[in-house]
């Protein structure tokens, strides 16, 4: 993924496609409709959220490591069913999505995200900044993430990370 | 750890492929080291806890996780996912620090009053059940005595 190489072609419908995965995803999480978040992905996905520190120095340790859609399913039974915490809102902000690469399935994405948090009774408040280095590959005509690293840049999390990034 | 709701299950139990590292039936040991440190093995988690006070309203909480040199791939892969249940994104630890933190802003919600909360009394003997703050009271009392206030 070498970020100075064109990527192989693709057409504006292509293109757009990629676009819309995004606003879709971050719109389910907005909108709260977490049930709906692992079917973005692949049956055998990875997905992580590192802080930059340990992606920077290759170290593996992960806040969140799924290695199957199923993990997915599992965290958020979890978020539903046994997590306690205070009740919030989040608001994804992703931009600056280009494609870094272009294989025979695969697509491969970066991009910046911002999550503001709102509690219900505070002003909503910057929880956490990042970006997405991320694979996309076509099932069934759709495209979906085989592969999301989230890498977030400060090291402190504000108490606790429930919903999805 | 084992089964917290009836009725739920893991669909990938890979999470909790946990393997005997020492003798014995316990599972977890967590040790306390006066004044902010926790050391920790959970299932084939190994981690510790520092609690590093910014002032009276705030702290860090550094979670740091081991494994061993020695470790095979397996283990080490074993390690970072069991890692799933602790620190901000826990299964097993979110509720901890959600519940301190919603204890804090009650206690200071009366900036000119006094706030204490007394779980088990107000004196630090010994019982024999956890329900009591009996720890926290001891933990206070020796560090004033420590610090000489």
């Amino acid at each position: 993924m070498d970020a100075a190489s064109p990527p192989r072609a693709l057409s504006l419908e292509q293109r757009f496609e990629v676009i819309d995965l995004y606003t879709a995803y971050a719109e389910t999480i907005n909108d709260g409709r977490l049930e709906d978040w692992p079917a973005f992905f692949t049956p055998d996905c990875s997905y992580q959220v590192k802080a930059r520190e340990n992606a920077e120095r290759d170290l593996p340790l992960a806040v969140i490591r799924a290695e199957s859609r199923a993990m997915l399913e599992d965290r958020v039974i979890s978020i539903r069913k046994a997590m306690l915490y205070v009740p919030h809102y989040w608001l994804h902000m992703i931009s600056g999505v280009r494609i870094t690469g272009v294989g025979d399935d695969t697509i491969d994405v970066r991009a910046n995200y911002c999550i503001i948090r709102t509690m219900q009774d505070r002003t909503s408040e910057l929880f956490q900044v990042g970006r997405y280095r991320d694979r996309l590959v076509r099932q069934d005509g759709r495209l979906l993430f085989q592969e999301k690293l989230c890498i977030y840049d400060s090291l402190l999390i504000p108490n606790s990370l429930v919903y999805p990034i | 750890m084992r089964q917290f709701q009836q009725g739920l299950r893991l669909r990938d139990p890979r999470l909790l492929d946990v393997v005997r590292e020492w003798p014995g039936k316990d599972t977890v040991a967590i040790q306390t080291i006066f004044p902010n440190l926790i050391i920790q093995q959970q299932s084939n988690s190994l981690t510790t806890r520092q609690t590093l006070p910014n002032g009276p309203d705030s702290f860090d909480f550094i979670w740091t996780h081991f494994g061993y040199a020695d470790d095979t791939e397996e283990m080490t892969t074993r390690r970072l996912r069991q890692a799933n249940l602790f620190g901000p994104a826990g299964f097993v630890s979110v509720d901890d620090s959600e519940i301190l933190e919603l204890n804090q802003q009650g206690a200071s919600g009366s900036p000119h009053g006094e706030c204490f909360i007394e779980m088990g009394g107000v004196d630090t003997r010994n019982t024999d059940h956890v329900v009591t703050e009996a720890a926290v009271r001891g933990m206070y009392r020796y560090y004033r005595d420590v610090m000489g206030y």
